[in-house]
C-alpha cells in the first residue's frame, strides 16, 4: 500500500508543478499583452506623457537591451506566484476580490515604495510615475485572477 | 585645260601664273579665308566667360527639421543664423551656373529647439551633438542661376555633412532676389538618420520610436557682394 502511494505521490507532485508552471507563464503572458496594451493607450490617449519616454533618463533602445523588457512581465509572474502559493489559504472570497487583493498588497508593499525612491532619484513627472503605479496594479490584478482561477 | 606649276622663281622671272593667280586656286583660298573667320568668330562667342562674387548668410536666415514619432509631429528649429558666413562663387556667365569655392554654413546642433524639453535633448543626443557639434551645408553648384528672379526655380548641389558622414543632395531652391542685393532662397530634402550612421531615436524597447525620414526646410538669406 505504501509502495503504491509512494508512486502516486511523486506523479500528484509533478501534475501540481507544471500546473504553477503553467500559471506563471500563462500569468507572464497576459501581463505582457496588458503592457502592451497600456502603452498604447498611453501613447493615444495621453501623448504628452507618452513624450516624456523620450526623455534622456530612458535607455534608448538598443538591440541588446530591448529583450529585457519584454521579459519583465515574467520576473513579476514569477514574484507574485510565489507570493500566491505562500499566502493564497488567508486570501479569502471569489476570484475577483482574491486578484484584487493581490493586486493592492503588491500595490502598497512593493510599488509605492519603489516608485516613491525613483520619483526622488530620477527626473521624472507624477503623471508618469502615477501611470506606472497604476500600470503595476492592473498587472497584479490581471496575474491574481490567473492564479485564482487556475491554482485555488 | 591649263597646268599649273609651282615653281620658287619669282613671278617677273618666271612671267607664269602663280598660285593665287590660278582662278579655281583663288577660289579655294577664300572659301577657306571666310570659314576660318567665320569659325573663329564662332569659336570666340563660345568661349565661357566667369565672373566671381561672394554671398554673406544673413542673420535672420533660418533651418528647420520636421520628424514623426508614433506619438506626434515635431519640428526643430534654428531661428537665427549667428555665424557670418561667406559663399564665394564663379559664375560661369554663358551657363548660368554658380560653382562655389569652400563655402558652407555651419550650424550648432546644440541650437537646434524642437519646443518640446524631451524630444530636443533625444534629438542633439540622436545627432551625435557632443561628439561632431556642427551640421555643415557645403554649397557645391546651383545650375541656372539669374540675378533677377521672382521665386524662381533653380536646382543645386549641397554636400550636408552630420555626424562625420558627408552626404551629396540635389536640392530644388526657390530664388527671390530682393532689393538691396538681398537674395531669399527655400529649400528643402528629406534624409535619414541612416543616412548618416545615425539611429533615429527609440525608447521603450521600440515602442515609442521616432521614423527614420526627417525633412530639413531652410529659408536662406544672402547679401551679394560683387
Amino acid at each position: 500500500m505504501s509502495s503504491i502511494s509512494n508512486s502516486i505521490a511523486p506523479s500528484t507532485k509533478n501534475v501540481r508543478m507544471s500546473k504553477v508552471l503553467f500559471a506563471w507563464f500563462l500569468a507572464g503572458i497576459v501581463m505582457l499583452l496588458l503592457g502592451l496594451g497600456m502603452v498604447f493607450v498611453c501613447i493615444h490617449f495621453f501623448p504628452r506623457i507618452a513624450d516624456e519616454y523620450f526623455s534622456p533618463v530612458f535607455r534608448r533602445a538598443a538591440g541588446e537591451t530591448d529583450w529585457t523588457f519584454y521579459v519583465h512581465p515574467f520576473i513579476l509572474s514569477f514574484g507574485l506566484k510565489w507570493f500566491w502559493e505562500r499566502y493564497k489559504g488567508i486570501l479569502k472570497g471569489g476570484f475577483l476580490l482574491r486578484a484584487i487583493e493581490v493586486a493592492l498588497v503588491y500595490g502598497l508593499v512593493a510599488l509605492l515604495p519603489i516608485l516613491w525612491l525613483t520619483f526622488s532619484a530620477i527626473d521624472v513627472s507624477v503623471k508618469m510615475t502615477l501611470t506606472w503605479f497604476i500600470y503595476g496594479i492592473l498587472q497584479a490584478f490581471a496575474a491574481g485572477v490567473v492564479f485564482a482561477k487556475l491554482n485555488p | 585645260m591649263q597646268k599649273v606649276r609651282l615653281v620658287l622663281q619669282p613671278d617677273f622671272i618666271t612671267n607664269r601664273p602663280t598660285l593665287l593667280q590660278n582662278d579655281f586656286m583663288r577660289t579655294v583660298f577664300f572659301i577657306l579665308s571666310f570659314a576660318f573667320v567665320v569659325s573663329a568668330a564662332f569659336i570666340k562667342k563660345s568661349v565661357p566667360t566667369y565672373s566671381m562674387a561672394k554671398w554673406v548668410v544673413e542673420r535672420n536666415s533660418s533651418l528647420n527639421i520636421q520628424g514623426e514619432t508614433n506619438i506626434n509631429s515635431f519640428q526643430c528649429d534654428v531661428t537665427e543664423y549667428l555665424k557670418p558666413d561667406t559663399l564665394v562663387y564663379t559664375k560661369n556667365d554663358a551657363t548660368k551656373k554658380l560653382s562655389f569655392t569652400n563655402s558652407c554654413l555651419s550650424i550648432d546642433i546644440k541650437r537646434f529647439d524642437c519646443h518640446n524639453k524631451y524630444i530636443t535633448e533625444d534629438f542633439r543626443s540622436a545627432l551625435k551633438a557632443d561628439k561632431s557639434p556642427k551640421l555643415r551645408i557645403v554649397f557645391v553648384t546651383i545650375e541656372q542661376f539669374s540675378n533677377s528672379s521672382d521665386n524662381q526655380l533653380v536646382k543645386g548641389t549641397v554636400d550636408i555633412q552630420l555626424a562625420d558622414v558627408t552626404k551629396r543632395a540635389e536640392i530644388a531652391y526657390r530664388v527671390k532676389t530682393m532689393p538691396g542685393n538681398q537674395i531669399q532662397m527655400n529649400g528643402s530634402h528629406v534624409f535619414s538618420f541612416s543616412d548618416f550612421n545615425l539611429k533615429a531615436p527609440r525608447k521603450l524597447a521600440g515602442l515609442i520610436k521616432t521614423k527614420d525620414e526627417i525633412k530639413v526646410n531652410f529659408q536662406l538669406l544672402f547679401k551679394a557682394i560683387p
